[in-house]
C-alpha cells in the first residue's frame, strides 16, 4: 500500500451509517457511554453514604462520639459525593477551545483542579472515618496496630489515586507535546 | 434546533466514524467514541456560529474527542502486512480488507500526528489545518511531511 492509497482508501472509507433516531438517541446523556457508568457509580455511592449518615448514630454510637468527630465524618462523605459530581460534570461539560491545543490546555487545567480536590476529599474522608472510630476508645497496643494498618491502607490507597491522576495528567501533557515537537 | 443538528451530523457523519476507527481499536471502543463524539457536538452546536465549515468544527470536536478521553493503555498490536496478502477475497472485501490496512497503519502514529494526518488525507488546507489544530501553517508543513516519511517507513515494512 502507497500513500496514494491511502489517501483514496480514507477518501472511499465509509462505514453503516447511523440512522436519524439512532443519532438522536445518542445526544442524550443517558446514553453516554462514560456518563452512564459514573452515574451508576455515584448513585450507590450517594446512597451507601447516606444510609451510613443515617444510621451511624445509632449503629456506630455517634451521639457519644465528640461533636468534632461527627462534623469532620459529615464533611468528609460530603466532600466524598462532592468529588464524585465534579467528576460527572467534567465528563458532561462539553469540549470547548477555539484549536485542539486550546481544548487540551482547558482539559488539563480542569483535569488538576479535580484531581486535588478528588486526592484532598479521599483523604479527609479516609481519616475522618478513621478519627470517628478512635474518637472515644481507650486505645491499647492491639488497637493502636489496628489503626495503624488503616492509616498505612489509607496512605496506599491516596498514593494509587495520586498516580492514577498523574497518568491521566501526564497523558494530556504528552499529547500536548506530541502537536507541538517539531 | 435538534432537527438542523441532526441533518448536519447526517451528513457528516463519515468523519466521525473514520476518526472513531482510527483511534479506537476494538469495534465496542468504536462505538463509544462514536457516541461520546455525537454528545460533544450536540453540548457545542449552540455555540457553533458558522464562522468555521462544518466538518471543521465536526473534525474539531471529534479530535478533541478522540485526545481528551483517558485510556489505560493496551498493548499494542503490530501491523502484519504480509498475513493480509495471503488473501485473496473478493472485489468488496478487497475494499474492506485495504481499508482495514489504512487504519492499522494510521493507529500506529501518535494521537498528534493521527489528527494532521486524517485533516490532510480530507484534502483541508494548511491554514484550515493550523487552525484546527492551533499552530502555525508552517509548522504544519514539517509535520506533514514527517508523518508521510514515518508512514511510507511504515508501509514498507
Amino acid at each position: 500500500m502507497e500513500l496514494d492509497e491511502l489517501k483514496s482508501s480514507w477518501k472511499q472509507s465509509a462505514s453503516n451509517p447511523k440512522s436519524r433516531s439512532e443519532l438522536e438517541a445518542m445526544t442524550e446523556i443517558k446514553n453516554h457511554p462514560k456518563l452512564k457508568r459514573i452515574r451508576t457509580k455515584l448513585v450507590i455511592e450517594v446512597i451507601l453514604l447516606t444510609v451510613l449518615l443515617v444510621v451511624y448514630r445509632d449503629i456506630f454510637d455517634g451521639v457519644e462520639k465528640p461533636l468534632w468527630a461527627n462534623v469532620l465524618l459529615v464533611t468528609g462523605a460530603v466532600l466524598f459525593v462532592l468529588n464524585d459530581i465534579g467528576g460527572y460534570m467534567l465528563t458532561k461539560s462539553p469540549l470547548v477551545g477555539a484549536s485542539i491545543i486550546e481544548s487540551i490546555d482547558k482539559m488539563s487545567t480542569k483535569l488538576r483542579r479535580l484531581s486535588r480536590f478528588s486526592i484532598f476529599s479521599m483523604a479527609i474522608f479516609g481519616a475522618s472515618v478513621i478519627l470517628f472510630f478512635i474518637s472515644s476508645i481507650d486505645m491499647s497496643p492491639e488497637k493502636y496496630w489496628i489503626v495503624g494498618g488503616m492509616g498505612l491502607t489509607l496512605i496506599v490507597m491516596t498514593y494509587m489515586a495520586y498516580r492514577n491522576w498523574s497518568m491521566r495528567i501526564a497523558h494530556f501533557e504528552q499529547t500536548k507535546r506530541e502537536f507541538e515537537e517539531i | 434546533m435538534e432537527e438542523a443538528f441532526l441533518q448536519i451530523v447526517d451528513e457528516n457523519q463519515n468523519i466521525i466514524h473514520k476518526i472513531s476507527r482510527m483511534y479506537r481499536d476494538t469495534s465496542e471502543d468504536q462505538e463509544d467514541l462514536f457516541q461520546e463524539i455525537i454528545f460533544h457536538l450536540w453540548k457545542g452546536y449552540p455555540g457553533f456560529r458558522g464562522d468555521s465549515k462544518v466538518s471543521s468544527w465536526i473534525y474539531r470536536i471529534a479530535l478533541n474527542t478522540a485526545i481528551s478521553t483517558f485510556r489505560r493503555k493496551r498493548p499494542d498490536v503490530e501491523y502484519q502486512a504480509g498475513i493480509r496478502e495471503e488473501f485473496h477475497p473478493r472485489q468488496t472485501q478487497e475494499v474492506s480488507e485495504n481499508e482495514e490496512r489504512m487504519y492499522a497503519v494510521l493507529r500506529q502514529l501518535n494521537s498528534g500526528e493521527k489528527a494532521l494526518i486524517s485533516l490532510y488525507l480530507e484534502d483541508y488546507s494548511y491554514k484550515e489545518i493550523a487552525s484546527i489544530i492551533g499552530i502555525n501553517e508552517n509548522n504544519v508543513g514539517v509535520r506533514i511531511n514527517r508523518i508521510k516519511n514515518k508512514l511510507k517507513t511504515i508501509l514498507n515494512r
